[in-house]
């Protein structure tokens, strides 16, 4: 399970840090980064496959509430619950780069968070290559705090897939996972190809607060 | 002297020293009718007929102790369940008491809470203890036989429950922690650390439960047994579960052969975990033999902490910056709770190259309990290495031991009575190593033989309190050469005796030695390799002082203890990089701007001979931090760009600051601002980015740092006389506790202005809590501190 996370994407590292600079010592501190990130983090992940019914799944502690995942889940006939963790090292890691070089910290911050998603994405490719076998297909991820999910799911999400005894995730009691580098969401599975949940800024649910938009590079151009 | 351990120990004598647990309980309550989800402590609330039935047919497959279904019946998940503790615990061990009748004993089961400590969550230790405490108290009211904690993942948890159990109860006590095939734990602790500080508090039994298989396990037990004596125990999981399904994929046989080879590391308590079931205990107890080797192997004096390890054999650092005597750096940060501050200084030490870091906080007018407790809990946060705590106050020295997660030193003891029979009872409890000095009610005497039978003396008394010699490191002073000129070669003389006639570690404060004198570097430097040729193991020196890092390094080099000269290269690699700036003619403005930290340094300890330092700030480094703030606001900078700006001004204002304070003069300081990430909220990145600003502008920042109480925001403002307060939050979750803050400070009548950010802060969110600012960024932060305080 360790060796999960080869490499970090620098490109992505560049959109979180929304730098589109030149500067050889940026560059260099981001290639410091990468490579401490990948030296301390303990990639684990975990998911599991629900029968939907009426939009709900089967034999699930919790409920999916809101009308948004209804709409995401419209044409499915599964959903998956899935949840990754860098593990608490990269915590202690970027407390420590906070102390000793905010400058830096801040890049790792960035390095961390590209690890992160390339680890969600690696394992939804795993999942739809599976899914391919029995001519399935997913759609896009979704996570608890997207448009009317209410954050306070996290707790029994986490929960129904025993995250703490699986691979060390848990949240508090403000709904913050930690290791604080985790991702928790849910996929749609159905019968036939899902088009893009993200369909560009406008009809995005995070509009408001998403940063890449405002730093004039959203993730998916329209 | 009463052996408690022995007579605990008694309580689990059975006919053999190979002893049967049970398996999981889990599993078989899915193969009843455990719902999803369904916390198996209040289905037993149900259906007792059912636990009672699973734990028989355990006892029936062979189990010699049986664990309760209590591992999550504690205060934190039990919160909502309608049932206390008590009430839980209670019935637990009546039906384990109904299963086992005379054939098992029944152990209390003690998982981890479910909530992380600080510093990786928000739980503290003490509040951990008192949950533990509860637990403990109900199972020995209910008469059990032991008490085991497993499935445990942080380090200093498993302490707290281990002195929680000790402190309330004469049972047996086990420990099992869960390990990934790296041979750590979910939270970085390592297999070393975990048997070496399990055995430093006299459990009486530990190892390994739950994670992965019996295979996977294999080396991290090999690892465990080589650094403790202690009895082991082992409950693997099935194998590996299938991720969909949840089947795992070795059967009762196979787990059983596996588990065969655990014999030979003397494994005596011997069970499974998820996955298992009667069957397979019942193949266990047909393979595994009854009896195995008792171990007596000769280990290494190690000290600790939660991730790492140090044997203590040759020569090691100990960095001695972190304590106010004569650094008035340090006081102040002290005196403000500016542990920002001493990290950096920690850390700074370790990159250095210091094994150890001495920890001393002793100073007048602050209480040095609280102190030394938070100090020590910053610290582990961030820092590896082990720690030194430095204390006379027998009060603070138990505080401090209990919260450290590793092994660690005491500094100190001497040969007067009253101290040793203060200290060394904790040095035992805790399983600490001690520094000893060789001193007595006489004082320092003169004479190198004479401090030495001392030193003997010490190692005497402390045997009958069970310490073994290695645990004690002799400091056999050092004089000042400018006050008593021969005391230097007495010091080395019983250097030399500690070594071949004591076979103990030393460890000498070396500084001193030059007091009073000019070029003090230069004689401390001389007489420190003078000390580690006569047999010095454990230098209190300033690691940061290249000149005395330069002398360990090469006596290391010189007695082949660095092989190949490798670390001697390294080092000198390093500093030969950070020794070559890019250009010489290049001013402050530009070097600020271009982020270069060094350069900085360097240029502005030039400038300090020439200019005076406000002029410094006002015509030299606020100007570059404005050109940096509006490059950065006309998207001509970019964020990296802005905090690299602002390191780099963080060395120019160090330097300003060491300058002022070697003239006696006061620090510059536009102002104070407080700073804290909300209560419930633990995303800082923000917040410290503010800070860095704010301080680069000159004002002074108390940071109170992420999770902040209520009350401790309006305390602190109030009690430091603070009027601009800066509150942060990342979650919409938080949002109420941001309002609930500033409510506070409103109510409470304090006459101040408060700014607000964080992601999911807007401005008209501001306003509707009634901040009084709303911050997009770090630079608009700044420019609120200047329309506020000027």
């Amino acid at each position: 399970m360790r060796k999960v996370l080869k490499t970090i994407d620098q490109k992505e590292v560049l959109s979180y840090l929304q730098y589109q600079g030149d500067d050889v010592n940026i560059q260099k501190d981001i290639k410091e980064g990468i490579e401490a990130i990948l030296q301390v983090a303990t990639p684990r992940r975990v998911y599991k496959k629900y029968v939907l019914v009426n939009g709900q799944p089967q034999d699930c502690m919790f409920q999916l509430v809101g009308k948004d995942i209804q709409e995401v889940l419209v044409s499915s006939t599964h959903c998956i619950l899935m949840a990754a963790t860098l593990g608490n090292q990269v915590d202690v890691l970027l407390r420590k780069m906070q102390v000793k070089d905010m400058g830096k910290a801040f890049i790792y911050d960035a390095c961390a968070n590209a690890a992160i998603e390339q680890v969600m994405d690696d394992l939804q490719e795993e999942i739809a290559q599976k899914l391919k076998l029995e001519n399935k297909f997913c759609g896009d991820r979704f996570s608890c705090g997207y448009g009317d999910l209410p954050i306070h799911l996290q707790g029994a999400f986490l929960k129904e897939l025993n995250t703490q005894k699986q691979i060390g995730l848990s949240c508090n009691e403000a709904s913050i996972l930690l290791p604080n580098k985790s991702i928790t969401a849910l996929l749609g599975v159905s019968n036939q190809p899902q088009p893009a949940l993200i369909k560009g800024c406008s009809a995005c649910m995070l509009y408001a607060q998403c940063q890449r938009r405002k730093a004039g590079n959203p993730c998916v151009k329209e | 002297m009463r052996n408690v351990k022995e007579e605990r120990q008694g309580i689990l004598v059975l006919k053999n020293n190979v002893i049967f647990l049970d398996g999981a309980m889990g599993t078989m309550l899915q193969q009843a009718s455990l719902a999803p989800g369904e916390a198996p402590e209040l289905y037993q609330m149900r259906h007792p007929e059912v636990i009672e039935a699973i734990q028989a047919s355990y006892v029936a497959a062979g189990s010699e102790i049986i664990y309760t279904n209590t591992f999550g019946a504690n205060a934190h998940k039990l919160k909502d369940s309608g049932y206390g503790v008590e009430q839980v615990i209670i019935q637990a061990v009546q039906i384990a008491k109904r299963a086992a009748q005379t054939k098992a004993k029944v152990a209390l089961s003690i998982g981890p809470i479910g909530e992380l400590l600080q510093p990786n969550g928000y739980l503290s230790f003490e509040e951990a203890y008192t949950i533990f405490s509860q637990q403990v108290c109900a199972g020995k009211k209910a008469g059990v036989d032991l008490v085991v904690f497993e499935t445990m993942s942080d380090l200093l948890e498993v302490k707290a429950a281990v002195l929680a159990a000790q402190e309330n109860c004469d049972l047996p006590i086990f420990v099992t922690m869960s390990f990934e095939a790296d041979g750590r734990t979910f939270t970085g602790c390592s297999a070393q650390s975990f048997a070496l500080v399990a055995d430093a508090l006299h459990v009486d039994a530990l190892g390994i439960n739950c994670s992965l298989g019996p295979k996977e396990l294999y080396s991290v037990a090999e690892t465990i047994r080589s650094f403790t004596n202690l009895p082991m125990i082992i409950k693997a999981n099935a194998g590996l579960p299938d991720p969909q399904s949840g089947a795992y994929d070795v059967d009762e046989k196979t787990y059983a052969k596996q588990l065969m080879n655990y014999a030979q590391l003397g494994v005596c308590y011997v069970g499974g975990c998820c996955g298992t079931t009667p069957a397979y205990i019942k193949a266990l107890k047909e393979v595994y033999p009854k009896e195995v080797q008792v171990f007596h192997q000769h280990i290494e004096t190690h000290i600790c902490s939660a991730t790492k390890v140090l044997a203590l054999k040759d020569v090691h650092v100990i960095g001695e910056r972190i304590n106010p005597t004569g650094n008035k750096q340090m006081k102040l940060a002290l005196q403000h709770h500016n542990y920002h501050e001493i990290l950096q200084i920690a850390l700074a030490q370790e990159e250095a190259g210091a094994s150890i870091l001495d920890v001393n906080v002793g100073l007048p007018g602050i209480d040095e309990k609280t102190c030394m407790v938070q100090v020590i809990k910053e610290l582990q946060s961030v820092v590896d290495i082990p720690l030194q705590i430095d204390s006379t106050d027998v009060h603070v020295i138990e505080a401090a031991l209990r919260v450290y997660s590793g092994i660690p030193i005491v500094n100190s003891i001497n040969a007067e009575q009253e101290t040793m029979k203060k200290i060394l009872p904790l040095i035992q409890k805790y399983g600490a190593c001690v520094v000893a000095l060789t001193m007595d009610e006489r004082g320092i005497l003169e004479d190198a033989s004479e401090r030495v039978a001392i030193g003997k003396h010490i190692l005497e008394v402390a045997k009958t309190y069970g310490i073994r010699k290695e645990r004690i490191f002799l400091d056999c002073l050092t004089l000042t050469v400018s006050a008593q000129q021969k005391g230097a070669m007495e010091t080395l003389k019983a250097l030399s005796m500690i070594r071949d006639e004591l076979h103990v570690l030393s460890v000498l404060g070396v500084s001193n030695i030059s007091f009073g004198l000019p070029n003090r570097i230069i004689l401390n430097q001389n007489f420190l390799t003078m000390a580690l040729q006569a047999g010095l193991n454990l230098p209190i020196i300033n690691p940061n002082q290249e000149a005395m890092m330069n002398a360990v390094r090469s006596f290391r080099v010189l007695t082949c203890l660095d092989v190949d000269a490798q670390a001697y290269i390294e080092a000198s690699v390093v500093s030969d990089s950070s020794s070559t700036l890019t250009s010489s003619i290049m001013d402050i403005k530009q070097a600020i701007v271009k982020g270069l930290k060094e350069e900085s340094k360097a240029l502005t300890i030039q400038l300090l001979k020439e200019k005076e330092p406000m002029r410094i700030v006002d015509e030299d480094l606020i100007p570059a931090l404005d050109e940096v703030g509006n490059a950065y606001e006309a998207k001509k900078l970019y964020l990296p760009q802005l905090l690299n700006a602002a390191s780099a001004a963080q060395m120019a204002f160090a330097q300003i600051r060491i300058h002022l304070q070697a003239k006696g003069e006061e620090n510059i300081s536009k102002g104070k601002i407080l700073l804290a990430t909300v209560k419930g909220d633990v995303h800082d990145i923000g917040k410290n980015i503010v800070k860095v600003v704010l301080e680069n502008y000159g004002y002074q920042v108390f940071d109170l740092g992420k999770d902040v109480p209520i009350e401790k925001v309006v305390e602190t403002a109030i009690k430091e006389s603070i009027y601009l307060i800066g509150l942060s939050a990342l979650m919409t979750t938080t949002l109420p506790a941001m309002e609930a803050t500033i409510k506070a400070l409103h109510d409470a009548s304090h006459d101040c202005k408060v700014m607000v950010g964080g992601a999911v802060v807007s401005a008209s969110y501001a306003q509707s809590i009634h901040a009084d600012f709303y911050a997009k960024d770090a630079k608009q932060s700044a420019d609120i501190a200047k329309k506020v305080l000027g």
